[in-house]
């Protein structure tokens, strides 16, 4: 714990010290659970007193450090990588063997003994990404990454994203396999299942020769740019981009040509992809590249949008109180007075609808591949699970 | 059973389960204010609850006296003074749950909010609404109104509208008998005899439970723009200020800082500031267009007569953004950007308006006999309210916490300047909250006037639960 965490603990004393309290009223941990202690500056606090031995850890500890969704607003508001400090916090509680609740560790457990984090059968996974026909007759332009979330709970996602690189006429290759990127574990801490998953899906492109990988799940975007290097100790032998970033590109270069669409509609950021990688600009081109689309902001976008609550393990862990949080922000959507409420993360729409079917709300929630594909003229094929 | 376990048993059936807690991890997170009073004593609650209303604040002060258990009453944790720390520990109320808009009335001008909302959410509505909502200090993203006026607040438009406490109509306080009661109202004049709001606004908790607010909202100016000033010394700049007041001027904002003040506040934004400037002033006019140019050039004659030289625009910009913290730019507070070998905090004794170049003066030359000269840390001279006169100044001091023996040194520092402040005619001010570490000179200051005060007290709270310990209240 000491050398793991000692690095932070200046920032731990400095934080708790000037108390500005920036992060802790947009943090939806804290709006959730509703004590100080559940806010970033709370638990750098409990950091400072862990280190000084005045604070032993314990599991009421890891549920307040744990119920972090690694969102990253606390980084904007306050100068210093808080999520970072707090990620590490996770990571040296588990080497304590103190432990989140149950429902966190299954996260682990399941990607450790299956290979991912929902426990599916990845041979099933592995069937339907070869069951996709290659585009194109040239070399491929570019090889698709599937997630485990994508593949097992959203499957149609892979029919709306081929769909619209066919409409392009790009040619793409499948990567056939499915291998989680890491990034739950890595969310909850587990920093050591997360570097064996780094390690076989590097090995893996490496074998099979990818250079230039498209994903459209946020948190595998996330996990390959900004998380690979520090996991396998090396720069990655591949380039990455989101699905977001070709599709704005094929609307560009003419490729891609979007029939009209008569609604108003607003983006979420999802945290992954925005707030820690920048990515903002890119999904909005797309939305008013629509015709009849109006985009309408929520009051908290870009680099201060507020998480749907689905991250760092909420919404396994804690799935009651991801869905509250993500009504929160679909309750932003509607006040923003969107009929569509469009993210690009398979992750987020999951939650942001588990969010508005507990406040009964029925805006319309999508990724945005989904609304592109229905825009250029193919219909999905429908798949079973 | 002890007295703690008691309350905490009743406090659940008061506020739930939910909302009470006696987990160390979630005391900690109660135990220190942005003071370094705050750090050099265990200041952890037993208990921190957090109550949905006032009612059931009623009922937690009623068990707060039968079992004979502290209470003291925490906003967002921002304040400079150790003024909410469980000195003798017992029960902190978190009023952040009480936070919502509770009234808009555009016609009479007027808005009423619970205790625990958060500034930003009342200048947000206000906007929303055409309305301006004038006390903005540079915690508004976090610090809750029920603080501000708990604490006195200056913020940035205070040259025109005042301090937070002047913003009031109203208030609803809970006594530390129990007893809820309203005083004042939506009128502009709802006091139809001694002004009891005074025995509220800026007590810190130690008389009352401020619950529910009144508060006064303006039209909102349409234009918006200002203009820096660089000096050779505080008395110049001052000098300048009573000009700008004489000319009829009437800037909203007038903001005076050394320029170890002005360093540290560019920090974030890198910006340089001219060799030459030793003091400068930060002038803003808001309303119609024609308006705010004619000020703004009014202000630049006045000191320019003064020997004042025009900072540059992106100083005044830098400047401007590291003060006016909003939901837009509160990634480039300098507030947030703390300091990982040293840690601020104040000297808030305000001497006569003639003594600020002399107090100012004694304070580096302390600093230099402490051995504080590296670390830009200097004085701040704020006009609030009524007025471009900054009748108010203050010193911020950097301390290195990690070393034991800098913290005693903050003490016996802190001795020496407000001595001094006392000595020049001065007074413990309460610009930036009293708490623990202005109390030690309350009472010597008052003279008899402490034994009305604490016979008030007695009467409003008879068995001394609210903020025992602090603010020089045994």
């Amino acid at each position: 714990m000491a050398v793991r965490l000692a690095k932070y603990e200046d920032w731990a004393r400095a934080c708790m010290h000037v108390r500005c309290g920036f992060c802790r009223e947009n943090c939806c941990s804290y709006r959730q659970f509703k004590f100080d202690s559940y806010s970033a500056k709370g638990r750098l606090t409990l950091m400072y007193h862990w280190l000084k031995g005045n604070l032993r850890p314990d599991s009421t500890m890891a549920q307040r450090v744990f119920s972090c969704t690694s969102c990253g607003l606390c980084d904007i508001a306050c100068g210093y990588p808080q999520s970072e400090a707090i990620q590490e916090m996770k990571t040296a509680l588990l080497e304590a063997n103190v432990l989140p609740p149950e429902d966190y560790m299954v996260i682990s457990r399941r990607t450790r003994e299956t290979g991912n984090p929902y426990a599916e059968d990845s041979s099933q996974a592995s069937n339907l990404l070869r069951a996709i026909s290659k585009s194109g007759t040239g070399p491929a332009e570019f090889t698709l990454f599937f997630g485990c979330t994508e593949l097992f709970r959203s499957p149609k996602q892979l029919d709306y994203v081929t769909n619209i690189l066919r409409a392009a006429k790009a040619s793409f290759y499948v990567f056939p396999q499915n291998i989680c990127c890491g990034s739950p574990a890595r969310r909850i801490g587990d920093i050591e299942q997360a570097r064996a998953q780094a390690e076989l899906v590097s090995a893996a492109f490496e074998s099979s020769g990818p250079r230039d990988i498209v994903v459209s799940c946020s948190g595998c975007y996330r996990t390959f740019t900004k998380d690979y290097a520090s996991l396998t100790d090396q720069a990655p032998a591949f380039s990455t981009k989101h699905t977001v970033q070709l599709i704005d590109t094929l609307i560009a270069e003419n490729r891609l040509v979007l029939g009209s669409l008569s609604k108003r509609i607003t983006y979420h950021d999802p945290c992954h992809l925005g707030r820690h990688c920048g990515v903002y600009d890119e999904p909005r081109r797309i939305l008013k590249a629509i015709p009849g689309v109006e985009l309408v902001e929520m009051e908290w976008n870009r680099k201060i949008s507020r998480c749907c609550g689905a991250g760092g393990g909420m919404k396994v862990g804690r799935p009651q109180d991801a869905a509250e949080i993500a009504s929160c922000r679909v309750q932003e959507a509607k006040e923003a007075g969107a009929s569509v409420l469009v993210t690009a993360c398979p992750f987020c729409v999951r939650n942001l609808s588990d969010g508005a079917r507990l406040i009964g709300s029925d805006i319309e929630i999508k990724t945005i591949e989904f609304l592109v594909s229905e825009l250029v003229g193919i219909a999905g094929r429908p798949r079973k699970k | 059973m002890t007295s703690i376990e008691s309350v905490y048993r009743r406090l659940v059936e008061i506020a739930g389960s939910e909302y009470v807690s006696n987990e160390l991890c979630d005391r900690l997170a109660y135990s220190k204010d942005y003071s370094i009073e705050g750090i050099a004593k265990d200041y952890t609650p037993d208990i921190v609850v957090k109550p949905a209303n006032s009612d059931e604040i009623v009922e937690i002060v009623k068990a707060a006296n039968e079992f004979d258990v502290p209470l003291y009453t925490w906003g967002a944790g921002t304040s400079m003074s150790g003024n909410p720390l469980a000195v003798r520990h017992g029960l902190v109320l978190d009023m952040k749950r009480m936070n919502q808009i509770l009234e808009i009335d555009s016609e009479n001008l007027t808005m009423t909010v619970q205790a625990g909302t958060v500034h930003d959410e009342i200048y947000r509505t206000a906007l929303k609404h055409n309305l301006f909502f004038t006390h903005h200090p540079e915690s508004s993203i976090s610090s809750t109104i029920g603080g501000a006026l708990s604490c006195m607040g200056m913020s940035i438009y205070g040259a025109k509208y005042g301090y937070a406490y002047d913003q009031v109509l109203g208030v609803e306080v809970v006594l530390g008998t129990g007893q809820k009661m309203r005083i004042g109202g939506k009128n502009y004049l709802s006091l139809p005899t001694h002004n009891l709001l005074n025995l509220f606004l800026g007590a810190e908790g130690t008389l009352g439970i401020i619950t529910e607010v009144t508060l006064k909202v303006y039209p909102l100016p349409a234009f918006r723009d200002r203009v820096s000033y660089g000096f050779a010394d505080i008395r110049t700049s001052m000098e300048a200020c009573k000009r700008i007041h004489s000319s009829g001027c009437w800037p909203e904002t007038v903001y005076a800082f050394d320029r170890r003040s002005l360093v540290q506040y560019m920090e974030r934004a890198k910006t340089p500031i001219p060799s030459e400037v030793r003091m400068a002033v930060l002038f803003g006019c808001s309303g119609d267009t024609d308006m705010v140019e004619k000020s703004l050039e009014v202000v630049s004659r006045c000191c320019e007569e003064y020997g004042g030289s025009r900072l540059p625009a992106e100083v005044t910009e830098s400047w401007w953004k590291s003060v006016n913290i909003t939901r837009e730019n509160f990634d480039q507070s300098n507030f947030a950007l703390s300091h990982t070998a040293y840690e601020p905090d104040l000297i808030d004794a305000c001497v006569p308006f003639s003594r600020f170049q002399e107090y100012s003066d004694f304070c580096d030359e302390l600093k230099r006999e402490f051995g504080w000269v590296e670390i830009d840390f200097g004085a701040f001279a704020v006009a609030a309210p009524r007025g471009p006169i900054p009748f108010c100044i203050y010193f911020s001091v950097p301390i290195d916490t990690r070393i034991p023996r800098e913290v005693n040194h903050w003490f016996e520092f802190k001795e020496r300047m407000y001595r001094r402040a006392l000595e020049l005619g001065g007074s413990v001010s309460d610009a930036n909250g009293v708490g623990l570490r202005s109390a030690p000179w309350v009472r010597e200051e008052l003279g008899p006037a402490w034994q009305l005060l604490t016979g008030i007290k007695l009467l409003v709270d008879p068995k001394r639960i609210l903020n025992r310990g602090n603010r020089g209240f045994d």
